[in-house]
């Protein structure tokens, strides 16, 4: 009697085994596949930052060689030079993620110092009709193409990381989303902002060279 | 909380709505080709575009970049650099390695610009972001120079041409430095690095099954045993020994061993690809590519 019962028990165990996590799992399913959604989002809208975060560097690595051909071909310009100087020890400075788009002043200094090396580059074009020797340096024509390209990626980058935000976002709103910050303690996912590109840090190459 | 997040939220989705239905705006790229030479504007006669076609084969043959050359009538008042990645986008154009390069002509702005213009806005090379570092803007922008008087003289295959010899140029210097040829091979190592760990979490599975095992469980640990010794027996006599698979899943191997080929031809495909394979298809220079605004216009 006593032995059947064990065996009983043991088949029992047998299949409660396997079937405990399958439950346990199936229960789960719902919060966890919605945490690694969550998850997925937000490393999405980081590596879409560092990728706008990185156009913007590849922009301010142009710096020193504007300062080359400037000095070559227009080297009486002392406050470009100046200028650019100034906006590129700033730009390699100041460093965000994406998390810091969320901080009004953090982002303020971002901004101006990227609008500080715009506007280096936007004075270097203003006086490139004033030097026909700039005009035709090839180093200064591949400079502006250079110059034209990143403006484009860095446009590019922007839609995609703001793109990449909404839809973090909108999956944040979701009810289940807020139940689970609730189990998870209400801290685990912040909203973020989207970035906004700012009048006059943009830079438009278009020239007939 | 509820309602005053659900507010701004709902204002953000209709900026986005809004923000995107501007972007894609007039223009609407052309559905995606099947050949590499998507001439919707019809100005090449057909042996043109056949022997572009046979150029650009031989490219991607060579190089493993799969280079689209396109002819749009017009391009409705969009911006070139959003029409081009718009189109690029769409048409995912570099196939399964992801290094794409498109080539295209505005034709309608191309005739108002006319003969002797300094810049038309009207051709553009658009560059994968796997080929940004082999084709790098500035050397895009050399060929341009040299094409846009063509093509504003409205002398469109000539052009295209022209396109084509200048990307040889860039590619046989990148190759000649190495570049071209390495990703290729990464992605088979990644191919190789994938199987290794799906094959280790195979084993690993398997030894959980047993281990959970109690001595009373004997008709299950004997029937789950004996398969996997079987499948190890197989493994290792066909020189595979990371693969645990129950023999019964034997097909299942071999189905993914074609897939490999298959995939593997792309690249190496110089040696056992023969041509008459190509057929009027060149759906595998579409789909998988992505482009982050590398290239340039004139």
């Amino acid at each position: 009697m006593r032995r059947t019962r064990t065996r009983l028990l043991a088949s029992l165990l047998m299949i409660a085994l396997p079937a405990a996590p399958l439950l346990l799992t199936s229960g789960c399913t719902c919060g966890v596949g919605k945490h690694d959604k969550l998850v997925r989002l937000e490393t999405e809208v980081d590596r879409k930052w560092a990728d706008l975060q990185g156009q913007f560097q590849r922009r301010a690595n142009l710096l020193p060689n504007a300062v080359k051909i400037v000095k070559a071909r227009a080297g009486s310009e002392k406050d470009i030079l100046t200028g650019i100087a100034e906006a590129r020890a700033s730009a390699t400075q100041v460093k965000l993620t994406a998390a810091d788009l969320n901080d009004p002043a953090k982002l303020e200094t971002f901004r101006a110092s990227q609008t500080q090396v715009a506007q280096s580059f936007g004075r270097l074009m203003e006086i490139h009709e004033k030097y026909p020797e700039l005009k035709s340096d090839q180093g200064f024509q591949d400079l502006m193409t250079q110059l034209e390209g990143t403006e484009n990626r860095i446009n590019i980058a922007v839609q995609e990381y703001n793109k990449a935000v909404a839809d973090y976002n909108a999956e944040l709103k979701i009810v289940s989303g807020k139940a689970l910050d609730a189990i998870t303690g209400d801290e685990m996912f912040q909203p973020r902002a989207m970035y906004e590109a700012q009048a006059g840090a943009e830079i438009a190459p278009d020239l007939d060279i | 909380m509820g309602r005053r997040t659900l507010v701004p939220a709902l204002l953000a989705a209709l900026l986005v709505a809004l923000v995107s239905g501007t972007a894609w705006g007039a223009f609407a790229p052309p559905p995606r080709p099947d050949t590499a030479v998507a001439d919707t504007a019809d100005v090449l006669t057909p042996e043109q575009e056949e022997a572009l076609r046979g150029r650009l084969r031989a490219l991607r043959e060579r190089t493993g970049v799969s280079f689209v050359v396109a002819t749009v009538p017009t391009l409705d008042g969009t911006d070139i650099k959003r029409a081009s990645i718009d189109t690029f986008k769409a048409w995912g154009v570099g196939g399964e390695e992801n290094r794409g390069l498109l080539f295209t002509v505005y034709v309608a702005e191309a005739r108002e610009a006319g003969p002797g213009a300094k810049r038309c806005g009207c051709i553009r090379f658009e560059v994968g972001r796997y080929l940004e570092g082999d084709v790098t803007d500035t050397a895009t922008k050399r060929v341009l120079k040299d094409v846009g008087p063509v093509v504003v003289a409205g002398d469109f295959p000539k052009a295209l041409d022209m396109a084509v010899d200048g990307i040889e140029d860039i590619l046989g210097d990148a190759q000649a430095q190495g570049t071209t040829d390495s990703s290729p091979r990464d992605g088979a190592f990644g191919l190789f690095v994938a199987l290794l760990i799906g094959g280790a979490v195979l084993i690993g599975m398997v030894v959980l099954l047993l281990g959970l095992d109690t001595p009373g469980a004997r008709p299950l640990w004997r029937a789950s045993r004996r398969p996997r010794r079987r499948a190890r027996a197989g493994g290792s006599a066909s020189g595979r020994s990371d693969y645990t698979v129950p023999s019964s899943a034997a097909s299942v191997i071999h189905d993914d061993d074609a897939g490999r080929r298959s995939s593997r031809s792309y690249s190496n495909s110089s040696y056992d690809d023969d041509i008459s394979s190509w057929g009027s298809d060149d759906s595998d220079f579409f789909g998988g590519g992505d482009a982050g605004g590398g290239g340039s216009d004139w």
